[in-house]
């Protein structure tokens, strides 16, 4: 569902536009942000906020990849395994992930939701593979140890904020 | 006009017309699939592919616009080549194993096209993988294993029936068409207007009920009027052997181009009542199976001592779904030669009586055609709802919505085209009237009226604040619809029920009153569509048979039902009447308590004339030969008259225009 503040931000961005449905992918984008992913009421907002119908807006959703259905963790890990990446062993390096926290070799969510690791065809960073791409930001010459480290920080710093709030 | 030349031919054509529509205009067929006449062009598929002078690829001609000057080839080499790896491609892409398929063997147009490019084969692997076959739908079945993702239900669904149920989710070959937000598709929202089925190239979208039945070239096709309601649109009547398999939209019949609504296409076959076949007669208190002979007299000695007699005679009740020429000799049968005073319809007026007491009033009709709707850019819908009934006007509604016109409901009551209306007003029950003076005093008072009002003095005491107050709407709203309605270019007002049953005509009028102050009703063109009943209530309604119905003392009731459903209502009425003659093709209540059932012909087997709700005259035709006992409706009363010694005039075209019209009548 769109909070306030997502309807508001929205409407800034419809104001761009002369045509409201030209904003579907800022939209979508802002509907996905927080937890990953879209629900059908995510969709039903978007297609009422821009006059579209729930079809045209779910095929739009189908068409992306970056735009998910699925339930995803709170942070979703992509490693590339593409050929360059995967001469830099960055295939073991996923397998093993996959492994520790878990998961099977196609990857998946973990158990507390938090995140989702999954395997891609390159994030266009051969050169410091292996690669991951955690939600926006990027994390290169990754080795086992560094890649834990990140999600242990990442876990703490979510169940602190749990904690907190 | 633009001049091109196509396979060494110089034409010249309309600007903006395709290279497509141009080649067929100069008669060069060009094989396509995507493309679909009454859709808009989408290029999809590339059959159509055209070589033109100086372009360096290959271009569909079905989305490409003429231009000056240019040159076109529609078949060399390069493009039958072309031809021949797109329907490669398609068949390769899903399960195209064609002797199974219901369709294969002359109703594909995949299957035509390829054989036109003389394929006997394709020389790529099959894709194996099954797809999913949605069979979740009452009428449909969607096999996604035979789907060419033409998207030509998906446009019909959203352009043509304005329903936006059907999509395509993901991509490339993972594409598939979806309802909805992809649920089953008998789950979805989709209105089995069936429209997509008429439309869908392959063996795709199956009917379930006239599916493997036969082939075009093993069927009959008759154009008729579907007769479900007063909307009247054009169908083609599938037969075989004398069945009936399956109903199309006409594309040809200018009322609805094509599309139908659920009960014109699938539930007018769905009837599951047992048909009669013979006449009946009570003897010793059951029904029991007679000679015509026997039956008709039965009826006449009953019938004719009591003619001439009021109150205590003869009440005669006709059914709003028999053609006019049958309406027409019942009316003179019972009012004009029996002198009945109780002669009407089953539907006693209640779509009509009141429209014709205001254009009596007005001394004029003052309802327009149904052709205004579907150019209109502001519907205001009053006590009508077009999803339930009609549905077809309300589909030339639904699909205008995307395209910027806009819709205001007004309906106390639960209404399906709420939820799509920018502005569904809910005043308290009772209070239209107001509503409709304060919207009209709104517009006067904004300056906006297009015409003076009549009136005004009455117009004061309406404030849109005081207005509010009796509503519950408030008075912004009402002055933001005001100046809805008043800035538009083409308003139309469509009323039906909810203003028709009320005692008095001042809502009507007042609607009336309010299009005229917008400039929708000039002496030379009305857009005020009222929806009336059933097929031939307008016709019911010309020839005075609108008054309601009671037995009260009358002696013999005559039920001329043909093949309608009589209400639950009428049946309570008709108990105790002392005699009654059932004129019926279906066991019903009625037939239950008749004393003689004369067994006649069912709409899909009889010739007939029906005037639509917009006044429009259509002749319906018969497609199956009824069982040889049963009779037309025509027939039936033809022979009792005979026998009751009256003469009946047979030209009721005359008549059908003397009683004050509600709508000009076209023919
Ligand atoms: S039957 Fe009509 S409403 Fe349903 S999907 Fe087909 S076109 Fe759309
Ligand atoms: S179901 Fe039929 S009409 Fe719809 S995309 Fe597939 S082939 Fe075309
Ligand atoms: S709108 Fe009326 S006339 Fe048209 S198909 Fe439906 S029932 Fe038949
Ligand atoms: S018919 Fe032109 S692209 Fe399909």
């Amino acid at each position: 569902m769109l909070s306030q503040a997502d309807r508001r931000e929205l409407d800034d961005i419809l104001k761009k536009y002369p045509d409201k449905r030209s904003a579907v992918l800022s939209a979508l984008y802002i509907a996905q942000r927080e937890k990953n992913y879209l629900t059908d009421d995510d969709i039903r907002d978007v297609a009422q906020a821009l006059d579209m119908t729930v079809t045209e807006v779910h095929a739009i959703v189908g068409f992306y990849t970056l735009l998910r259905k699925e339930p995803t963790g709170k942070y979703l890990i992509q490693v590339c395994t593409d050929l360059p990446c995967a001469l830099r062993g960055a295939d073991d390096f996923y397998r093993r992930l996959c492994r520790r926290q878990g998961l099977p070799p196609e990857g998946g969510t973990t158990e507390d939701g938090l995140f989702t690791v999954e395997e891609v065809v390159c994030v266009a960073a051969c050169d410091k593979a292996p690669v991951a791409q955690i939600n926006l930001e990027y994390h290169e010459h990754l080795t086992d140890e560094k890649i834990d480290a990140i999600i242990a920080e990442l876990r703490e710093k979510s169940t602190e904020g749990v904690t907190a709030g | 006009m633009v001049s091109l030349t196509i396979d060494d031919v110089k034409i010249e054509v309309p600007e903006g017309t395709t290279v497509l529509q141009a080649a067929r205009m100069s008669g060069v067929e060009i094989p396509t699939l995507c493309d679909y006449p009454h859709l808009t062009p989408y290029g999809g598929c590339r059959l159509c592919v055209v070589e033109v002078e100086g372009a360096r690829l290959l271009q569909p001609s079905c989305t490409l616009p003429v231009s000056k000057g240019m040159v076109v080839h529609t078949n060399t080499a390069r493009v039958r080549e072309a031809r021949k790896f797109v329907l490669t491609l398609l068949f390769s892409e899903r399960n195209h194993f064609c002797m199974y398929c219901q369709v294969s063997g002359g109703d594909c147009e995949l299957q035509n096209a390829a054989y036109e490019q003389d394929m006997t084969h394709w020389p790529f692997q099959p894709n194996w993988d099954p797809y999913l076959v949605d069979a979740s739908h009452q009428h449909l079945v969607l096999d996604h294993n035979r789907c060419i993702l033409c998207r030509r239900c998906v446009r019909a669904c959203g352009e043509l029936v304005g329903n936006f149920t059907l999509g395509v989710k993901d991509r490339g070959p993972e594409s598939i068409i979806i309802a909805d937000l992809d649920v089953p598709w008998g789950e979805s929202t989709c209105v089995s207007c069936g429209t997509c089925v008429q439309v869908c190239p392959t063996g795709a979208i199956i009917d379930r009920r006239s599916a493997y039945l036969g082939h075009e070239a093993d069927v009959e096709r008759t154009r008729s009027v579907c007769i479900g309601c007063s909307v009247g649109c054009g169908v083609e009547l599938i037969t075989r052997d004398n069945r009936l398999l399956r109903i199309d939209g006409d594309w040809d019949a200018p009322v609805n181009e094509g599309i139908l609504c659920q009960i014109g296409r699938f539930l007018a076959l769905d009837d599951e009542r047992e048909r009669i076949v013979t006449p009946l007669v009570r003897r010793n208190g059951t029904l029991k199976a007679a000679t015509w002979e026997d039956a008709l007299d039965y009826v006449a000695g009953r019938l004719k001592p009591l003619a001439g007699k009021k109150g205590d005679g003869i009440a005669a009740l006709a059914s709003t779904r028999l053609p006019v020429e049958s309406l027409y000799l019942f009316k003179q049968l019972f009012a004009d030669k029996l002198n009945s005073e109780m002669v009407t319809s089953i539907e006693e007026g209640v779509t009509t009586a009141l429209s014709g007491k205001v254009a009596q009033e007005l001394g004029r009709p003052f309802e327009g055609s149904l052709e205004r709707l579907k150019s209109a850019d502001c519907v205001v819908a009053i006590g009508v709802d077009l999803a339930e009934n009609h549905q077809v006007a309300g589909f030339f509604v639904k699909r205008a919505l995307p395209n910027g016109t806009k819709l205001v409901v007004i309906d106390p009551y639960d209404n399906q085209l709420h939820e799509l209306a920018h502005y569904a007003l809910q005043p308290q029950a009772g209070t239209d009237y107001e509503l409709l003076l304060g919207l009209m005093s709104a517009i006067v008072k904004s300056g906006l009226s297009r015409d003076e009002p009549t009136n005004l003095s009455e117009l004061a005491g309406y404030d849109p604040q005081v207005v509010s107050q009796v509503t519950g709407i408030s008075a912004d709203t009402i002055r933001a619809v005001a100046r809805l309605i008043a800035s538009s270019q083409r308003p139309v007002f469509v009323y039906g029920k909810g203003v028709t049953r009320a005692s008095s005509p001042e809502v009507l009028s007042a609607l009336i009153e309010l299009a005229r102050l917008v400039g929708a009703l000039t002496p030379d063109q009305s857009a005020i569509i009222g929806t009336k009943g059933q097929a031939n209530s307008l016709a019911a309604y010309m020839y005075g048979l609108d008054k309601p119905f009671e037995v009260d003392g009358h002696q013999a009731v005559y039920l001329a039902l043909g093949d309608d459903e009589p209400s639950r209502r009428l049946i309570k009425r008709l108990k105790g009447a002392p005699f009654i003659a059932v004129q019926a093709s279906y066991l019903s209540p009625a037939t239950e308590m008749a004393d003689v059932v004369l067994p006649v012909e069912m709409w899909a087997e009889q010739d007939g004339y029906y005037l639509n709700l917009a006044g429009k005259l259509q002749k319906a035709h018969r497609a199956l030969v009824p069982p040889q006992e049963v009779r037309s409706n025509v027939g039936v009363l033809k022979a009792l008259a005979a026998r009751l010694g009256v003469e009946l005039e047979a030209d009721w075209r005359k008549s059908l225009k003397k009683r004050a019209p509600i709508n000009p009548v076209v023919e």
